[in-house]
């Protein structure tokens, strides 16, 4: 390879004269004697890069094709870009010149490195890059003369600190021939290269991507997450991702997916390069849920879980005295019956699309929520504490509310009843919400991750399903007729369901204590005392004197609810001074970083004192001596996120394994480029465990496998220490 | 009839749980967004006078992120295009505010004199330049090159963030031929339509912030 200093290479000024003397830009041309040998070039060293035209072949094979290309080579610390620069630079340009009969086709674009500069991401070639396109060669080339290819080629190239425009004609003599292989140096640029061009998605891989939130999930279907954790996708189109935005990678039950990040809108479609390890691979998807992809499954598991809220104790109680309503009642009753199911069908379907669709409209505005959001204020748990004590009271009689239920038939057939059976829905809806949270939280996550149709879908079916079993009732009335004759018994059962609605009351009372601590608890229950009075007035006393007193208590208590403010500094974290002295540290992206870099494991628990599976879990699983035991054997660093109140940086934290909702329990081995595993939301001392042992044995000092006469455990940690040797398979549990 | 009275008193209760909700809901963010109001700041001029955001209140106002040295902001001077596009918009009532959040020591940190003689010498025509060498007010504004371009109404919002012009190009012959997003924007808006591209991917040079 001949090197020459080209004119692109003087001082700055100089150079600027040239460019001055040249137009724009400054274009160097270097014109090649024609004696030079055959298929030799000139390399141009411009600022700080030094550029060449190459082909992989000695000689052009008329009727074949070869590849013609533009070498960089970027001084240390200076690159080119790629096709998207990323958020800054420019991407090198070529333009053919070349002889009739030579055809050359799309440029093929090497895989680019991710450059960050300060807080920026550039995509580009750190090192010597190729920026090759075939050539094809017409049978009937003219063979007198050999080829005369040129290239202007046009770039730009930056360190962190400076860019610097440049641009070449380069030129290459190629003699016609066999297309014998170029020489060995440069057919071993060709070979490289085309290691790091993207290739088609292997045969039973699939990736399809939807938006998520206002992100966008690239799922890749069909092979596990790599080993090290890395992949990444970089997008053709400039406005279409943020380059700079981290792609979180969690594990799918088929693979994998990337959590991307727009930069303003989410892109209708994505086409780009997906890097997974050492291979780049050509992706090309639609942004969107496509029909065959409409989450059955999910609006199924709604309406199941819709069904399944009537038994609720939150809920219970209010079914249960509508259900008796339509006992014992005929003919033209009926009739009326079931068109008050079904308008109180619409009135919690209704109610169901208020409420995710003030989540929408904020998440869409920004704010970091997510499903369970209803229950971090302290002021909605006062609410509802209230209203559950009142429904309390009008079961337990303490107030009347038109006579026995036996009347409630016939009163919804007299007329008016349309507008109550509409409410008696929201009431239901707004009576199920304490409960959709802690049980369903998850799967409600997932449909507000979904474009908003889903979402809207989903919450569709979850009402369907509450409101489905009473208006099968209306429907079959074979069904009605198992239920028992009237009689007193109904009284006896509606004041026994008060005390599920009771129960609901001292679970909320103990949520706002956490959230909002003595000054809240002190306040809800002034304010049930407050309707507690209000209750016995209306039941007592008739007429406006009373009415007034009643609502006047009621409005105190409602009061003292809204002025419930949630406490400026969290609780000090639950500690479990048990006879473990286990500690569990509060949440800290900080820590777990600190953590992971000095390689010990992170255990991290997504809870929240409202999330009822959560607090099963823990007492179930997690702060179990067991459990316990074996994170200190393995030196697992223990972290409580504590969602009970709104915190941005969980909710963040949330959303980067795709959740809007706890449990989540992830576990990052003490390995930085593992990916973090994500345990079931069930659990149980083996399940924990099990993920447990299945890190690796790094913190385990030799003095404690020696040390320890426990057989069993020897023997585990030399499975371990064998397993250390090789990969490690990351089994999904 | 009292039947019906406890659903009502029922409603009242769910209407109040979830105006409570949606009282808990509101949040604000501190980082700009095109649609929010601009994030205020203040940084110091030419003269070495604090200037704030605040002080152009009623105005339209354009922000240019500017490093004199960088070959993207060089295309758009050496063409006569952002001094045009400068003219025509102050010109109009508009405010032109030339961010440099360029780092002591990093490429496009001048001193006021430096700037001024190279705003003689390009006849260049902003409001006022701008320095801010923490690189504050770019961070808070998420500006990414140079150039980098925001335009703000005259009610404080911002309704245009990214690029100059839609041909993301470093060769000054570009400029003329390019759909110019800060004027499309600029127009719509004073003439009280939508602005029909409000977010675009900047291009240009990193901007030097300080490490």
């Amino acid at each position: 390879m001949v090197a020459m200093r080209g004119a692109g290479s003087g001082g700055r000024e100089t150079r600027d004269r040239f460019r001055r003397a040249c137009g724009r830009l400054g274009l160097a041309t270097v014109l090649l004697s024609t004696t030079a040998l055959p298929a030799r070039a000139v390399m141009v060293a411009a600022k700080h890069v030094d550029v060449e035209l190459v082909a992989d072949v000695a000689a052009a094979p008329p009727g074949g094709a070869f590849r013609l290309g533009v070498r960089f080579v970027p001084e240390k610390d200076w690159h080119v870009y790629w096709r998207n620069p990323g958020d800054s630079g420019e991407a090198p340009r070529i333009d053919w010149t070349l002889p009739p009969g030579l055809t050359a086709g799309a440029l093929e674009w090497p895989a680019p490195e991710r450059i960050p500069a300060g807080p920026l991401v550039n995509f580009g070639y750190a090192g010597e890059m190729l920026l090759a396109a075939p050539v094809t060669v017409a049978a009937d080339v003219a063979t007198g003369a050999p080829l005369d290819l040129k290239a202007q080629a046009k770039w730009l190239v930056c360190n962190e600190d400076e860019c610097i425009p440049g641009g070449a004609t380069l030129a290459l003599k190629l003699p016609i021939g066999t297309g014998d292989p170029a020489a060995p140096a440069t057919a071993r640029l060709f070979g490289a290269t085309r290691e790091r061009l993207p290739i088609a998605l292997p045969a039973g891989w699939r990736v399809t991507a939807r938006p998520d939130g206002g992100r966008v999930a690239l799922v890749v279907d069909g092979t596990p997450p790599p080993a090290d954790g890395a992949a990444f996708f970089f997008a053709h189109d400039r406005e279409a991702l943020d380059p700079s935005a981290a792609q979180a990678l969690s594990r799918e039950a088929n693979g994998f997916r990337l959590t991307l990040t727009p930069r303003s809108t989410v892109p209708p479609a994505l086409a780009g390069v997906l890097e997974i390890g050492a291979r780049a691979y050509t992706v090309e998807t639609k942004v969107a849920a496509s029909a065959a992809a409409l989450p059955f499954v999910p609006i199924a598991f709604a309406f199941l879980g819709g069904m399944i809220l009537n038994l609720m104790p939150c809920v219970f109680p209010v079914l249960a005295l509508k259900a008796l309503g339509l006992v014992g009642l005929g003919g033209e009753a009926r009739r009326r019956v079931r068109r008050h199911g079904l308008v109180y069908a619409a009135g919690i379907v209704v109610s169901f699309w208020i409420l995710a669709g003030i989540l929408l409209a904020a998440r869409a505005g920004g704010a970091e929520l997510g499903w369970g959001f209803q229950l971090q204020s302290p002021a909605v748990i006062a609410v509802l504490a209230g209203l559950f004590f009142w429904m309390a009271l009008v079961l337990l009689d303490v107030v009347t509310v038109g006579g026995s239920i036996m009347g409630v038939g016939q009163h919804l057939t007299t007329g008016d009843g349309d507008r109550a059976a509409f409410f008696t829905g929201v009431l239901a809806t707004v009576v199920a919400t304490p409960c959709t949270a802690p049980f369903m939280g998850t799967a409600l996550g997932f449909a507000l991750g979904q474009p908003a149709p889903i979402a809207l879908a989903v919450f569709t079916s979850l009402g369907l399903g509450l409101a489905f079993p009473y208006v099968l009732f209306t429907y079959v009335p074979a069904l009605a007729r198992h239920l028992p004759r009237p009689g007193a018994w109904m009284e006896t059962l509606k004041q026994l369901l008060a005390f599920p609605l009771l129960a609901t009351v001292a679970w909320l009372v103990w949520v706002a204590s956490f959230q909002g601590g003595p000054p809240a608890v002190a306040a809800i229950l002034i304010g049930l005392v407050l309707i507690g009075f209000a209750a016995w007035v209306a039941g007592r006393f008739s007429g406006g004197g009373a009415r007034v007193a009643a609502t006047a208590a009621v409005a105190i208590a409602g009061l003292l609810a809204l002025r419930i403010t949630p406490l400026d500094a969290p609780p000090a974290p639950e500690v479990t001074a048990g006879a473990t002295a286990f500690a569990w540290e509060p949440f800290s992206p900080a820590r777990i970083a600190e953590a992971r870099a000095a390689g010990k494991p992170v255990f991290v628990d997504f809870t929240a004192a409202w999330c009822v599976t959560c607090q099963v879990n823990k007492k179930v699983a997690l702060e179990t001596s067991e459990v316990e035991a074996k994170m200190r054997e393995l030196g697992v660093v223990a972290i409580r996120a504590d969602w009970t109140r709104p915190d941005e940086h969980i909710t963040r934290a949330l959303q980067e394994f795709g959740r809007d909702g706890v449990p989540l329990y992830v576990l990052y081995s003490g390995k930085q480029n593992d990916p973090p595993r994500i345990l079931p939301q069930i659990l149980t001392p083996a399940i924990v465990i099990g993920e447990l042992e299945k890190l690796e044995p790094l913190e385990l000092k030799a003095s404690e496998l020696t040390s320890d006469a426990d057989a069993h455990r020897s023997t585990r940690s030399a499975t371990r220490s064998a397993a250390h040797g090789g990969e490690i398979e990351w089994r999904s549990t | 009839m009292r039947k019906q009275s406890m659903w009502k008193r029922s409603f009242v209760a769910a209407v109040f749980t979830v105006s409570a909700i949606a009282a808990g809901v509101a949040h604000a963010a501190d980082v700009a967004k095109v649609g929010s109001p601009a994030p205020a700041f203040t940084a110091t001029d030419l003269t070495g006078k604090s200037r704030s955001l605040a002080d152009f209140k009623g105005k339209y106002v354009v922000l240019e992120w500017h490093n004199q040295s960088c070959p993207f902001v060089k295309k758009h001077y050496e063409s006569g295009n952002m001094q045009k596009l400068q003219t025509e918009l102050t010109g109009k009532g508009a405010v032109w505010l030339s961010i440099i959040s360029s780092a002591p020591g990093k490429q496009g940190f001048v001193t006021p004199d430096e700037e001024k003689a190279y705003l003689a010498e390009q006849k260049a025509k902003p409001t006022e330049v701008l320095f801010d060498p923490e690189g504050t007010v770019g961070k808070a504004y998420g500006a990414k090159t140079t150039p980098h371009m925001y335009v703000i109404d005259d009610k404080g919002v911002l309704i245009y963030a990214g690029a100059i012009d839609d041909n993301p190009s470093s060769e000054a012959a570009d400029a003329a031929t390019a759909k110019n997003y800060v004027r499309a924007a600029f127009d719509e808006a004073s003439a009280g339509k939508p602005v029909t591209t409000a977010s675009t991917a900047p291009y240009g040079c990193s901007v030097k912030y300080k490490n």
